[in-house]
């Protein structure tokens, strides 16, 4: 809540609010005296100059009435408001502290009575309270409690699970101590925001039962009960009603949109905005002819955001037909985006200039839109890290994968289904027509996994695109897939393009290995020189860092001081220059991708 | 506007064929003992509500009787109506004569023209049901594809402008209670231009402006959910691999991402039609519209208990079936059934 | 210390069933297993998290300290790195300073960091202040929940490198878990293999990688993942 967005809604909900507290003080000391004049000669008047909005039965004036009228509004909402949120919050607290049956018990009566409407409840409450102000007011305090309760309880159980609070616990933290320090603290703002929102609420139900007359009796009045005496007379004088419905309209869009305005800054202010200065890309160089051959031929692709963060900065890459080539980088080095890029899947408003993106030998972005739909429909399969999530929920497995065929290749349903069918029998699902019928949640990880790549099998894929397919998944069954990907590379000829973190399941897999760092290929080398034979100093620390089954146990591991820097913030010349050991003044200058050995480039300029 | 009523259009068709699969998969979770939990909290909370209307009559402060008629009514009447209604047995055999009564359809009899109070729920109920219903079904079918036409055209945050527009405008209209927009309408449209009735229930034509004043709140909280909704399932990896498979767009909103936004979106509009059924009491207040509201509003104002009582139960048992059968609507649509745990 | 028959179940769900583990003193226990294996559910139980059956002997319960995967989620986002080390120390006011100053040192993090706040640091230092703190109370066993699998490579090095020093220089007891055999063989003397709740194989490090005696072991072993296999 540091800093409000300004949006007109923010300043317009602040400014109301502010408007409602300035009226509900001012307001009766400054017109006080002459709502409560009566003047027999001015009684049932409409609009006058005298009387803008009219006069009552007694003659007095309904504006200042409705100037009056906001503290007595705002006070009842208010105290309504705090009974509501006390009981709420004692209710909602209640749980973690009673033996478990009792918590059911209060759990069970909040989750009923969250369901019943407020009004319903105030009703209820001003039958037994009675008619008037008092009634009302415990009323909606008690139309406002339930969804308190219910608040402070998701609140509550969600930071007492969160690994902060298991931590203080075994610290010895007393009970009370982590209540006070890590409980509450936690789960005040969201609190506070509703109880904004519960203000506005309160405000509207409480003008909603004295308009009913059920709430705030003559002679003293809100809103609510002036809007029931316009109401009488509305077929007569309309104006009578408008100054009591537009003041309790103001004051609920006030209240909503000051709330909307506070929730959102409270959401925000986890995500620091990345500001940096733009930087100009690098011109793309010389393209020379395309090779006719590769599956993917990409040249100079970059990728930006705005605010000069590029988290793809000039990459290439060529994929023949075939091989499978990996893409390894750290969290942060572009290496998920270019795969988005390649499938012209980067989300608004990143934006993709490449010298040249072909695909099967035709520039995807040359093609009519829908041959080009249909060339990446078909050629390009892509498989992502967490299958669950690639798999529509609602939808059959079955049904997703026929999809391809009935959309692309005009097959029947039926036709269609068999195939995926097919396709899922191919990659070794045991009950491929049982499975199809199935939704995702029915199948395990692994087999999830797999129906993915099933679907990339449907059309006559050319490149498959798996990006981090196996970094979800245990490792017997990252083996199985691993296994799976390589023989459908073999079978079908397509190219993968493999993309990871992890330089072991990398070398185990590809032909080849093109390292990222900031946004730029760094090296690319055959599989067999990796292990010892890499040139640039990040690709040997990376893999000195990584223990695996032959690592000596009595030295040291490798690691790289500093960080990477992050796509805003990359520098002119090499960007690992900051952590790098063999760094030289000549670092200042980006080291360009030049050949090192057959089949091997490297971007460094210390690299021998 | 044009775009966004597509989905409308599409909707029924692609629910159709649905149906036979979704009766069978509901009698698969019978079953699985989701219906029964169900069930079973829907009877509790039935009987919680028995309890609280029975106990209403005696949280009245004093004697409801001698409350009802006023201090200048004569002692025998007051004993006499006592009598009738049994208030001078124990307590507990009242609890189970109001209980049994209640089961027989036998509400008790008004304070004040000695009607049954059935009678009055029977004619009564139909009206306020009609336009609740009404009501729900004009805002799910506009706020549906609203809420997705909004989630489309400012996804990732593009055009920042529709979205301001958006949630300002949905803020504003969820902001104005429902009796606001009841005059507002009256004022201008029956008053003013004298297209519509302003009271009263005579024809179709005057159904638009009551189901208008409970529709506009619920209709802009659906699309404010059904948007964030869409907005959630556009990022995940799903969409993202229908976007590289090339589906066409209608494919991609209406067969993979609407049936996930259903789930929420539904639990939402099923807590709006109960609340619509509460917010009807002012919509009918305004209209002189004869359902039950008009009438608990009248009963609570003259201390008519029984009517009141009764009314009320009336209400907080709809807002039972209705949460009971949203559940298990649910518990159909949603293929993994988050809610089966809870 | 020694874990005796421990056991946990959820509802009708065994998720760690009869395990019977020795940690001996100064030594770092290595504990594999898959998602699912109840690996982590038995760090819960013997940190007292998660109610349990069996025994857990020769340790101060106060004295189990536990580092989680994710130190963003396990440090309080509202307190700073200084605050959340100091919470657990039983040290007067005026010795705390100079106490989270000794900690900070000991896992080479720069004394400054204790003003920051845990979202202003990167994955390795969070992880690093999670250890520290724990460090705090001066523990008789940590145990370390897949600390590094939330880490990229160039920095888990360092940490790994942190635990073994720890080991070295203050001869702390640890129970390290890992779906991660090449972490686990690399920082373990002892090396425990978790399948489906129950302990399958358990052995010095080199015996159990060397030679596995299970099936499971052995699947596991063929597995993981090797730059030059190819």
């Amino acid at each position: 809540m540091r800093h409000l967005p300004r949006t007109p809604a923010g300043i317009a909900g602040t400014l109301l609010v502010a408007l409602m507290v300035i009226l509900a003080i001012a307001g009766p000391l400054i017109w006080g005296a002459e709502a409560e004049r009566i003047d027999s000669a001015a009684i049932l008047q409409g609009t006058s100059a005298a009387h803008p909005l009219g006069t009552d039965n007694l003659g007095r004036d309904i504006l200042a009435r409705v100037l009056v009228a906001g503290r007595l509004s705002l006070a009842l909402a208010m105290i309504a408001t705090l009974i509501g949120a006390t009981a709420g919050v004692i209710l909602g607290a209640l749980p973690s502290v009673l033996p478990r049956r009792a918590a059911r018990l209060v759990t069970g009566t909040v989750n009923a009575l969250v369901a019943f409407p407020g009004l319903l409840l105030a009703m209820f409450t001003a039958v037994i309270a009675g008619l008037g102000a008092r009634g009302a007011v415990l009323g909606i305090g008690a139309a406002v409690a339930p969804g308190f309760a219910r608040l402070t309880q998701t609140l509550a159980a969600s930071v007492a699970g969160a690994d902060y609070v298991a931590v203080a616990r075994m610290l010895g933290v007393s009970r009370w101590r982590v209540m006070t320090r890590h409980v509450l603290p936690n789960i005040a703002e969201p609190l506070i925001l509703h109880l904004t929102q519960a203000l506005g609420g309160a405000l509207l139900a409480l003008a909603g039962m004295s308009f009913l007359g059920l709430g705030v009796q003559p002679p003293s009045f809100d809103w609510g009960r002036l809007l029931f005496d316009g109401f009488a007379r509305i077929y007569a004088t309309p104006a009578v009603a408008l100054g009591p419905a537009a003041a309790i309209a103001l004051a609920g869009i006030g209240f909503n949109l000051l709330g909307d305005v506070l929730a959102r800054a409270a959401s925000r202010r986890a995500t620091p905005a990345g500001a940096a200065a733009g930087r100009a890309v690098p011109e793309a160089g010389e393209l020379g002819e395309p090779d006719p051959d590769a599956v993917l031929e990409v040249r100079d692709l970059t990728v930006t955001f705005p605010g000069g963060v590029t988290p793809v900065r000039g990459l290439s890459l060529t994929i023949a037909p075939g091989e499978i080539v990996g893409l390894v980088g750290e969290s942060g080095s572009g290496k998920s985006l270019t795969a988005s890029a390649i499938g012209g899947l980067v989300p608004y408003p990143g934006e993709v200039s490449a010298g040249r993106l072909r695909l099967c030998g035709a520039d995807v972005r040359e093609l009519p839109e829908a041959e080009c739909r249909r060339l990446l429909g078909t050629s390009l399969a892509m498989v992502f890290q967490d299958p669950m999530a690639a798999l529509n929920p609602a939808l059959k497995v079955g049904g997703q994968l026929a999809e391809v065929a009935t959309v692309h290749q005009g097959a029947s349903r039926a036709d269609a289904f068999a195939r995926a069918v097919d396709r899922l029998e191919h990659v070794r699902i045991p009950e491929p027509a049982t499975r199809a019928r199935q939704h995702p949640h029915e199948l395990s990880g692994g087999m999830r996994q797999r129906a993915v790549i099933a679907m990339g099998l449907m059309g006559a894929p050319r490149l498959i695109i798996a990006d981090e397919p196996t970094t979800a998944l245990d490792v017997t069954v990252q083996r199985e897939i691993l296994r799976l990907l390589r023989e459908v590379t073999d079978e079908t000829g397509a190219a993968t393009l493999f993309i990871s973190h992890d330089i072991a399941v990398i070398g185990e897999l590809c032909h080849r290995v093109v390292v990222m760092y900031a946004g730029r290929v760094v090296e690319e080398l055959p599989v067999e020189e990796l292990a010892s034979g890499a040139a640039h100093p990040y690709t040997r620390a990376l893999v000195a860092s990584l223990p695996d089954m032959e690592t000596d146990r009595s030295l040291p591991l490798a690691s790289i001081p500093g960080r990477q820097p992050s796509p805003a913030e990359v520098p002119d010349g090499c960007a690992f220059a900051d952590r790098c050991e063999l760094a030289s003044a000549k670092c200042a200058e980006l080291p360009p991708l030049i050949p090192y050995r057959a089949g091997h480039r490297v971007a460094c300029w210390e690299a021998k | 506007m044009a775009e966004s009523l597509r989905p409308s259009a599409a909707g029924p068709s692609a629910e159709g064929g649905r149906a036979g699969r979704a009766l069978g998969r509901a009698l698969g979770r019978v079953r699985s003992g989701f219906v029964l939990r169900r069930a079973v909290r829907f009877v509790v909370s039935l009987g919680v509500l028995l309890v609280a209307s029975f106990a209403m009559m005696h949280l009245i402060p004093g004697d409801p009787v001698r409350a009802s008629l006023g201090p200048a009514a004569p002692a025998e009447l007051v004993t006499a109506r006592r009598a009738a209604l049994g208030l001078d047995e124990p307590i507990l055999s009242q609890l189970l004569s109001y209980v049994s009564n209640v089961f027989r359809g036998d509400f008790g009899t008004s304070f004040l023209s000695g009607e049954p109070v059935r009678e009055i729920i029977a004619s009564r109920l139909p009206n306020t049901l009609g336009l609740a219903l009404l009501a729900t079904v004009v805002a799910l079918l506009v706020a549906v594809p609203l809420g997705m036409w909004a989630a489309i055209r400012t996804e990732n945050g593009r055009n920042r402008g529709t979205e301001v527009t958006f949630t300002s405008a949905t803020g504003a209209a969820i902001a104005v209670p429902e009796f606001l927009y009841s005059i507002a309408l009256v004022t201008v449209f029956a008053i003013g231009l004298r297209w519509f009735p302003p009271a009263g229930k005579a024809g179709p034509v005057s159904y638009v402006l009551p189901i208008l004043s409970l529709a506009i709140s619920p209709t802009a909280m659906i699309a404010r959910i059904c948007r964030v909704e869409t907005l959630r399932e556009l990022g995940m990896d799903y969409v993202r691999l229908a976007r590289a498979k090339r589906l066409p767009a209608a494919r991609l909103y209406f067969r993979h991402v609407l049936p996930n936004t259903l789930t929420a979106t539904l639990t939402v509009g099923g807590m709006l039609l109960a609340a619509l059924i509460a917010g009807s009491v002012l919509v009918e207040y305004v209209f002189a519209w004869p359902g039950l509201g008009l009438r608990v509003v009248e009963s609570i104002t003259q201390k008519d208990y029984p009517v009141a009582q009764g009314v009320i139960l009336v209400y907080g048992a709809i807002v039972l079936v209705v949460n009971l059968l949203v559940d298990l609507l649910l518990g159909v649509l949603d293929p993994t059934s988050k809610l089966k745990e809870t | 210390m020694i874990i005796k028959n421990l056991t946990v179940r959820f509802g009708a769900f065994t998720a760690v069933d009869d395990v019977t583990l020795e940690i001996p003193d100064g030594a770092i226990v290595g504990l594999v297993g898959e998602s699912g294996s109840g690996k982590s559910t038995l760090a819960r139980a013997v940190s007292g998290l998660v109610p349990y059956t069996g025994a857990v002997e020769g340790v101060d319960p106060s004295r189990v300290q536990m580092v989680f995967q994710d130190p963003l989620t396990s440090l309080d986002p509202r307190m700073t790195v200084g605050a959340s080390v100091a919470e657990g120390l039983r040290l007067p006011r005026a010795a705390r300073q100079a106490e989270v100053e000794r900690l900070l040192t000991l896992v080479s993090l720069p004394v400054s960091l204790a003003e920051r706040y845990p979202r202003e640091l990167s994955g390795g230092q969070r992880q690093r202040v999670a250890i520290a703190r724990a460090l705090g109370v001066r523990p008789a066993l940590l145990i370390a929940d897949e600390i590094t699998s939330a880490l990229d490579v160039s920095v888990q090095g360092a940490v790994l490198n942190l635990i073994r020093s720890l080991r070295e220089e203050i001869g702390l007891s640890m129970l390290f878990i890992s779906h991660n055999l090449a972490v686990v063989r690399y920082v373990s003397d002892v090396v425990a293999v978790m399948h489906r709740g129950r302990l399958v194989e358990m052995g010095p490090t080199e015996e159990v990688v060397g030679a596995p005696a299970d099936d499971y072991t052995r699947s596991l072993l063929e597995a993981v993942p090797r730059l030059g296999r190819s």
